[in-house]
């Protein structure tokens, strides 16, 4: 009998252990997904839903802060989203975050990023509806990287034009003032390195770009993600900027060549060097920013070889250096 | 000639399923009759439930480690080895879990309550049972019926603990992964649709395992061959049982909406 | 012309009668518009080769077997019109020694002989079921054996355990299937004495499945004959053993 009452206890214990495992496992789903507690909801309209389905995880500023209760169609081309948010999370989301529809992770969880922008507006309230940003496709990104990039080559092909001509220019000659000769000379070498630079770098995202879009290696088939989209989108900007400001500076060393042909012709020489001090100062800060541009787009450079997506490609980029040298 | 064999073969099939369609509704309408036999449940439950945890659990925790360490060479080919907690995970608590309980189980209890009670059956015990007034199939089958449906849902959640651990040493053994880091991403990916279907069809592997082996045994035909057959055919068809069940399981999950 | 041999027991009431059963299995036909009746305190020896349904006949009145034709009364209730409940209090009335003895072989002896008076009767005492264990226990002379398993036993002791298991609700009817079976002679005979000793001492009724004449000899009072699934004659074991039928000569003279 005491046998029959010990194995009852064991019984219990392991029913009882079953049990509250069960339990745990459950509370820390519903933590996560806020089953047990909130019914504090907000909506987003999307003329996408990317493949959004209920129960899809919410952040706020990359922090959990509830679950997609429902996605519907409202009309032909919005679909409503709404949200439950967490209590402890809905009293830091303003009315004029910002929600878009992006990938978790790479095994492709949809999930809605919502993140604040800047500016007070108050704090949401139950039903509100987001504003909403269409999600970067990596199709579309690659599009505009290829634009962008034949742009800069374009402009450092002209920029190289311009210095040249600039280089061969009859002023040179004219310039006695050595101080000022020396400076310019420096500035011109800065803008050629950074054209030769600019010029590596669009080589370079031409080939990851056309490797990308063949389909080459693990980031063609799987580029989703949204970090590495952002770095490039950021790249792409900064291109862009280092581009125009280099329009700009060929724009004003041209006009200066011709002040300074003008000032040969008629206008007297100390005209010139007045001129010159503040010419001199403008090219060095173009000069800085253009550096900028470039340290800018560099990272970008080391932060995409870090990217485990392209990891590979570099590491194999590596290995052929390192094999072009043993021959 | 073979068309006959053929016809009588699928006679035979069918009868056989209607015997046992026929033998599990027994239990409901036995099984919920009152006066049951509680204390011969506890003492099944006992036998069936606590007594297959060690080697339950050690299934679990190898299928855990295994599965873990064979499946972090693909991540690792994709670059997403930090997605290995959660994907193990799934995998652990969907499928491996309850389908390798369940198989161990089958193979564990189906056969010992085929052999019990077939062996009970040849040598009379079950009609010297039913002549002194009670009901065997209640004391006999509908407890281990009961026992097994209860007991296989507490067995495969504890294995799902034990494997996850095994997963998590698993994932050690090439990196290091802090305890509640592990657990943490184990469950940040685990959704209530995960495991309710899946310790939802456990009671129905335990009740398959359970009918399969008491309708094996309790229809055992003479002699220790008889036994034999009885405990053999009970492993084969409640694995058989087990696999179909988990079909039916995930597309009727999958028809619900709750991937 | 046996019929006035067995006038001792004509006048009692029939505790168990058999109307036109028919059994068979497939093709093989065991019973056959077979009729039988059992008076009270009778001891009915069915006699017949293996395989002659001497067994289905027996599991047939206590409702193991289903019969394809024909009606059983037992204690005057006719067993096809039963539900199971019904059908659990009737056996409650009824004792079966089994050939194999059916000894629950995960309990041990006391526990054998408590299941099924703890299901007989719920508000028994633990002094009660005490009582009821050593009698039953001290009928067959095993006293000791009272925590033994059933594998600890020698086919004698389980035999009479067995018995014991048989009588313990004090059954009105009870049925021995080849009692003797696999025993040596002396243990036999004390088998043969037992079943007597019982008999006298519940006032019970038997049917006897036996083949070893011995057994017949001596716990019969009439013997039945049971050949093709009929009931081919019937008397007492002397007027048997002097017929000069052809069939019913076999039987004794292979036993001698």
């Amino acid at each position: 009998m005491a046998n029959q009452t010990g194995n009852n206890m064991r019984l219990g214990i392991f029913a009882l252990a079953g049990l509250i495992t069960l339990i745990f496992v459950f509370f820390m789903i519903g933590k996560n997904k806020t089953i047990f507690g909130g019914n504090f909801k907000i909506k987003a309209r999307f003329s996408n839903a990317n493949g959004l389905i209920k129960g899809n995880n919410v952040l706020y500023s990359g922090i959990q802060a509830g679950t997609v209760k429902n996605v519907e169609m409202i009309n032909d081309t919005t679909i409503e989203v709404t949200m439950l948010i967490d209590r402890k999370v809905k009293s830091f989301i303003q009315k004029n975050a910002i929600a878009s529809i992006v990938t978790e992770g790479l095994m492709g969880n949809k999930i809605i990023q919502i993140l604040p922008s800047k500016g007070k507006s108050g704090k949401v309230i139950d039903g509100d509806v987001l504003a909403t940003r269409k999600m970067v496709s990596i199709d579309e990104m690659l599009q505009t990287l290829s634009k962008t990039n034949e742009s800069v080559a374009g402009l450092s092909a002209g920029l190289e034009k311009a210095v040249q001509q600039f280089d061969e220019s009859p002023i040179w000659k004219l310039l006695r003032d050595k101080e000022t000769a020396a400076d310019l000379k420096t500035a011109i070498d800065k803008i050629k390195q950074t054209s030769i630079n600019a010029n590596m770098f669009s080589q370079n995202l031409n080939t990851i770009v056309s490797d990308t879009k063949n389909g080459k290696g693990a980031a063609g088939m799987i580029l989703t993600d949204t970090a590495f989209a952002a770095n490039l989108s950021d790249a792409a900007i900064k291109i862009k900027s280092a581009g125009a400001q280099i329009n700009g500076l060929t724009f004003e060393l041209d006009q200066i060549a011709k002040d300074l042909k003008n000032d040969i012709n008629g206008k007297g020489f100390l005209n010139f060097l007045i001129k010159d001090s503040l010419f001199l100062n403008k090219i060095n800060s173009s000069m800085d920013n253009i550096e900028k541009g470039t340290d800018g787009f560099n990272q970008n450079m080391e932060a995409l070889k870090h990217n485990f997506l392209f990891r590979g490609y570099f590491k194999k980029l590596e290995k052929e250096k390192q094999s072009n040298l043993k021959k | 000639m073979s068309m006959q064999s053929l016809i009588n073969g699928s006679k035979q099939f069918f009868n056989e399923t209607g015997n046992i369609v026929k033998f599990s509704n027994r239990f409901f309408v036995v099984g919920t009759k009152p006066g049951s036999e509680f204390k011969e449940l506890l003492v099944q439950c006992y036998l069936i439930g606590y007594k297959s945890l060690p080697l339950v659990g050690l299934t679990g925790f190898i299928m855990g480690l295994v599965l873990t360490m064979q499946l972090r060479p693909s991540l690792v080919i994709y670059g997403v080895e930090s997605q290995l907690p959660a994907m193990v995970g799934i995998a652990i608590v969907r499928e491996i879990g309850p389908v390798i309980t369940a198989l161990i189980f089958a193979g564990k209890i189906g056969s010992s309550i085929g052999a019990e009670l077939g062996s009970m059956r040849v040598t009379e015990q079950i009609d010297a049972m039913e002549v002194s007034g009670i009901n065997p199939y209640k004391y006999l089958v509908a407890t281990r019926i009961l026992s097994t449906t209860l007991m296989l849902p507490i067995l495969s959640i504890l294995a799902d603990a034990i494997s996850l651990f095994g997963a998590y040493i698993g994932v050690n053994i090439n990196s290091v992964t802090s305890f509640s880091l592990f657990f943490t991403q184990v469950f940040q990916n685990l959704d209530f649709y995960d495991i309710l279907p899946a310790v939802i069809k456990t009671f129905f592997f335990g009740f398959a395992i359970g009918v399969i082996g008491c309708y094996e045994g309790f229809n055992s035909k003479k002699g220790t061959k008889g036994v034999g057959r009885a405990a053999n055919s009970a492993v084969v068809l409640s694995s058989v049982l087990v696999f179909v069940i988990d079909l039916l399981a995930v597309q009727l999950t999958d028809l619900m909406g709750f991937n | 012309m046996f019929e006035k041999s067995a006038d001792k027991y004509k006048d009692r009431p029939r505790v168990i009668v058999v109307e036109h059963l028919s059994k068979q299995f497939g093709d093989h036909v065991v019973l056959d518009d077979f009729n039988l009746s059992v008076f009270k305190e009778e001891n009915v020896v069915v006699l017949g080769k293996s395989g002659s349904g001497k067994s289905v006949l027996v599991k047939c009145i206590v409702s193991l077997l289903k019969p394809d034709l024909g009606s059983i009364f037992v204690l005057g209730e006719d067993i096809s019109t039963l539900n199971d409940e019904e059908l659990d209090a009737l056996r409650m009335k009824l004792g079966f020694l089994f050939q194999s003895n059916a000894l629950y072989d995960s309990m041990t002896v006391r526990e054998n002989l408590e299941f099924p008076l703890l299901r007989y009767d719920k508000s028994l005492q633990k002094s009660e079921i005490d009582a009821r264990i050593s009698e039953a226990l001290a009928n067959v002379g095993l006293e000791h054996t009272l925590n033994m398993m059933p594998a600890e036993l020698s086919g004698g002791m389980a035999k009479r355990i067995a018995l014991a298991r048989a009588m313990i609700l004090k059954p009105e009817i009870v049925f021995y299937d080849e009692p003797t079976a696999g025993l040596d002679p002396v243990t036999a005979r004390e088998i043969d004495a037992l079943i007597l000793k019982m008999k006298r001492k519940y006032h019970t009724s038997s049917i006897i499945i036996s083949h070893d004449m011995e057994c017949v000899k001596h716990t019969s009072d009439r013997v039945i004959l049971l050949l093709e699934g009929k009931c081919y004659t019937q008397g007492t074991y002397q007027e048997l053993e002097q017929s000069t039928d052809e069939k019913v000569k076999q039987f004794f003279e292979s036993e001698m």
